[in-house]
């Protein structure tokens, strides 16, 4: 029996619609806030969202509609060929794929963590006690539970389905109102989440930064921890979207081929990880997606792609649509070659940072930004942290900081969470010469 | 509309008889539809409908918030079930149970009206209007390497109620716009600009907006400033900064911190806490030229409102009342925390979302002064009309500013472009060193983002010009 985004695929195509895709994604999540140690607000969501993607003529219209019941796919289509009918022709048009594609067909998911509720409290119960037990007074935090499963039907015979699930939690542990360190577990395997973990280490980080002193502007080396790197590394493949770069708001614009960064530096969007947070088989196009080297050793090699931009860019979808936007499904930075434990030596003096957000820039094109330093900032002296540090902001371009990368430890951390909304997989980085500015008064 | 209230007092009533103490349910029709253009041509025609009920509890002490769009009565029960479930499980991890304030309940229903309906606007007039404006911006004789306008038409239609008897309606259309434009010089670079304009009404809000002659200014702006900018002298001196970016301070310095969720810790782990603690009304933070409030009963502003999402009435706020902090921004369960009652800042992004306390039109009231005079009384120092980078740390005390049209003033005189001046300045300094405010009032849209979920509301930001006395000003890069 036809599924209801088959239905709707076929109706589409009665109703005149030359090309059409469906996709009906249903999610399940569960979550629980915490602050001062204890929930604020537990909360569960049951949804399913329809995506039609239509042409005629090379008019072309993209939909979302929550009301997705057998009684409204007559009203939806109606709408969509309304629609698409009176859009106007754009030379960004592009047929979608046709295939035959073959897709990887290994992907393990655990549906039961999808299902878990009431053992979330539990969860938030470890990662607190566990963050006390290293020091602070309280943490703050959230913890997801996810399963979702996506269907896509396309007028070019695709039949396509997919499933994903994963827990995260991100907590932030207070030593004082100054004092404070964050840490995450993300997985999508239940074995390997560890919120005591997640906790111990943000509690950690926090009793590092207890009485914290303002330090000097000027240009400092910097060890970057992972949540920090994350945040920069996520930023650095985003900008690899095909439609950025074609507005010119990514600082990679023009530069394929270039070296762009430190030959330590290599970047690949890798939805083919195996049980990867954003392991992904096909994209919103039904194409199937692939690794793609956006930087190696410093060189941008690749843009990522959808139909659309790729024909712009006179280049093949690399498997990122978002049908209008493409963007990556799971960061990998190549590990480098240093422990973890040599880092702090090799850095000598400088600063050692753990987190950022507030990431803004005043030139997309150039890369010109600023970052605000949170959670756990060190002065560091002969391989040592000598002081916890505060009021300090990254005021750089993120090309300039790539390109002075020198080392990469060889541990990646699978990172997700509020500021780092793809995951990103990491490992420290040592960054010379950055430019470090404070507030005044 | 009466189908969706007569399953949510349903909703309710079964929370109540599972054991909830206290139930709130709320219906969403949301639906946004937009135009894009890139480099002149037609990216995207889109549209999103959002329709769906988020039910909100009490058990035991703790706080269950669950979200559906399968509207079926089986899939709402099983919903409200897993709310109470969630709400009783964490209940037992707390010291203190939730409670909210008490409120008068109203039964009301509010509508923002369109003077001149958007539906009459036909997606080919919207495409004609953004390749007019494209052909504005590329008619000034200056090179832009790239242009994005995105046009949208936002309608949220909501119906709220709870167990203590309120039952508010409400619908509001917004439009709104927004630019990236970049300019280019083959010597000089690069220089970008992002635009957003936003307002609650019909058709008569873009027309308000005037963007065929903005955008043109904008360009020859982009290019002058490009071109004929200096680097800023870096020293302490006077500065004057326009609406816009009084507006931004106005939401980062004095709105975001006097959110009462982030005083007591709640956003601790995302958006961050607050300089400000519960104790601190009545703290001196400025001078007493500063006054500063939250209003979300301004007619046609991109923030408006005239009740919140948990049905409490909305009012104007005075966040900074001659230089002393005077109230904070409170939902219910804040209020209920400090002892006071809710001031109605209660706002959630979706039907899928809980309601958190948010700003909605944060502004500096203005003063007596014109630009001239306030430029007049400057020996040396810099005007900063606009801005593209800011941020601010996760208590609200260091931020920074980067002028995107600044000035020298010399004399009392605007003189020569200066590039991207920077302002970092802390909170109490900057508050502390206004000496003179603008008689001139103009706002921004801007959306603005909290909780995890993140939450994106619309808001204006705004203020008059502005003077300030003997800062630090800084260079970029």
């Amino acid at each position: 029996m036809a599924e209801l985004h088959e239905k709707t695929l076929k109706k589409l195509m009665e109703k005149g619609v030359e090309e059409a895709i469906v996709i009906l994604r249903s999610v399940e999540r569960n979550c629980v806030r915490y602050a001062n140690n204890e929930p604020t607000v537990a909360f569960s969501e049951a949804v399913d969202i329809l995506t039609i993607y239509s042409s005629i003529m090379e008019r072309s219209f993209l939909g979302s509609f929550e009301n997705v019941s057998e009684d409204f796919i007559e009203k939806i289509v109606d709408e969509v060929v309304t629609m698409t009918k009176n859009s106007p022709p754009s030379p960004y048009y592009t047929p979608i794929p046709k295939g035959p594609f073959s897709y990887r067909s290994e992907k393990r998911v655990e549906r039961r963590i999808g299902k878990l509720d009431e053992q979330l409290v539990s969860y938030v119960s470890e990662a607190v006690k566990a963050s006390r037990e290293a020091g602070a007074e309280r943490s703050a935090g959230i913890i997801y539970s996810e399963y979702q499963e996506e269907k896509l039907a396309s007028s070019t015979g695709l039949n396509l389905r997919e499933e994903a699930s994963s827990i995260t939690l991100n907590n932030r542990a207070f030593a004082s109102p100054e004092a404070t360190g964050q840490w995450v577990s993300c997985s999508t395997a239940l074995r390997d989440f560890d919120p005591y973990d997640a906790g111990r280490r943000a509690g950690e980080i926090a009793r590092m930064s207890l009485n914290p002193v303002l330090i000097d502007e000027g240009t400092y080396d910097v060890y970057m921890g992972p949540l920090i790197f994350a945040n920069m590394m996520s930023e650095v493949a985003g900008f690899a979207s095909g439609f950025l770069v074609q507005i010119e708001m990514s600082f990679l614009t023009g530069k394929l081929g270039e070296k762009v960064g430190s030959e330590e530096l290599t970047v690949i969007d890798d939805p083919t990880m195996p049980q990867g947070l954003g392991e992904k088989v096909f994209d919103d196009e039904g194409m199937p997606t692939q690794r793609t080297v956006i930087i190696e050793k410093g060189l941008l090699k690749n843009y990522l792609h959808n139909s659309r931009t790729a024909k712009v860019a006179g280049a093949l979808s690399t498997g990122n649509a978002g049908i209008i936007y493409p963007h990556p499904w799971n960061i990998v930075v190549e590990p480098g070659s240093m422990k973890e434990e040599d880092m702090l030596h090799k850095l000598g003096r400088g600063l050692y940072l753990t987190n950022c957000w507030y990431t803004r820039y005043q030139n997309y094109r150039t890369g010109d930004f600023s970052t605000i330093v949170r959670d756990g900032a060190f002065y560091v002296e002969d391989g040592e942290v000598k002081r916890s540090v505060k009021g300090c902001r990254i005021s750089d371009n993120l090309q300039r900081i790539i390109s002075n990368i020198e080392a990469l430890s060889d541990r990646l951390y699978p990172i997700k969470w509020w500021e780092v909304e793809v995951p990103t997989y990491v490992p420290a980085a040592i960054i010379r010469n950055v430019r470090i500015t404070r507030a005044f008064g | 509309m009466l189908d969706a209230i007569g399953i949510l007092k349903k909703v309710i009533d079964y929370a109540i008889a599972s054991g909830a103490s206290y139930a709130e349910a709320r219906f969403h029709n949301d639906s946004e539809k937009s135009v894009t253009l890139k480099n002149g041509e037609v990216e995207a025609v889109e549209a999103s409908y959002e329709r769906g009920v988020g039910i909100r509890v009490i058990v035991n002490g703790g706080l269950g918030f669950a979200s559906t769009n399968l509207l079926k009565p089986e899939t709402i029960t099983q919903v409200v079930d897993k709310a109470v479930k969630m709400a009783r499980a964490s209940s037992s991890l707390k010291s203190v149970s939730i409670r909210f304030s008490d409120e008068e309940p109203y039964s009301v229903d509010w509508r923002v009206f369109e003077k001149k309906s958007l539906e009459d606007w036909s997606l080919n007039d919207k495409v004609d209007f953004l390749k007019k404006l494209d052909g504005e911006i590329l008619s000034q004789g200056v090179n832009v390497s790239s242009r994005y306008l995105t046009y949208s038409e936002e309608n949220t239609e909501r119906a709220y109620v709870n167990t203590e008897g309120s039952l508010v309606l409400a619908m509001v259309p917004r439009p709104s716009f927004f630019a990236l434009i970049t300019v280019s010089d083959s010597s000089k670079g690069v220089i970008q600009r992002t635009l957003q304009f936003g307002g609650s009404g019909g058709l008569e809000v873009v027309d308000s907006w005037r963007l065929e002659e903005k955008l043109k200014e904008e360009v020859k702006v982009l290019h002058k400033m490009l071109v004929d900018s200096v680097q800023p002298p870096e020293e302490i001196m006077d500065v004057v900064i326009g609406s816009e970016v009084t507006g931004i301070v106005s939401h980062e310095a004095s709105g975001h911190p006097g959110e009462a969720d982030r005083i007591l810790g709640r956003e601790g782990a995302q958006a961050g806490e607050s300089y400000l603690k519960p104790t601190d009304i009545g703290r001196k933070i400025g001078s007493e030229v500063v006054n500063l409030v939250d209003d979300p009963t301004l007619p046609g502003s991109y923030g408006f409102y005239l009740f919140d999402d948990e049905g409490v009435k909305a009012r104007r706020k005075y966040l900074i009342k001659e230089g002393r902090i005077c109230e904070f921004l409170m939902n219910r369960e804040t209020a209920a925390n400090l002892g006071v009652k809710s001031n109605g800042s209660a706002r959630a992004s979706g039907y899928d979302v809980e309601p958190i306390v948010r700003m909605s039109n944060t502004f500096m009231l203005p003063g007596e002064y014109t630009l001239e005079e306030l430029l007049s009384d400057v020996s040396k120092g810099v005007y900063i009309k606009s801005f593209m980078e800011w941020n601010i740390d996760d208590k609200r005390w260091n931020q920074r500013y980067v002028g995107l049209e600044a000035y020298m003033i010399e004399d009392g005189k605007v003189t020569v472009p200066v590039r991207n001046p920077v302002i970092e300045i802390t909170t109490e300094k900057l508050f502390s060193s206004i000496d003179a405010v603008g008689r001139d009032l103009d706002f921004t849209a801007a959306t603005c983002g909290k909780g995890d979920p993140m939450q994106g509301v619309p808001v204006y930001t705004g203020g008059p010009s502005v003077r300030m006395r003997r800062i630090r000003i800084g260079r970029a890069g």
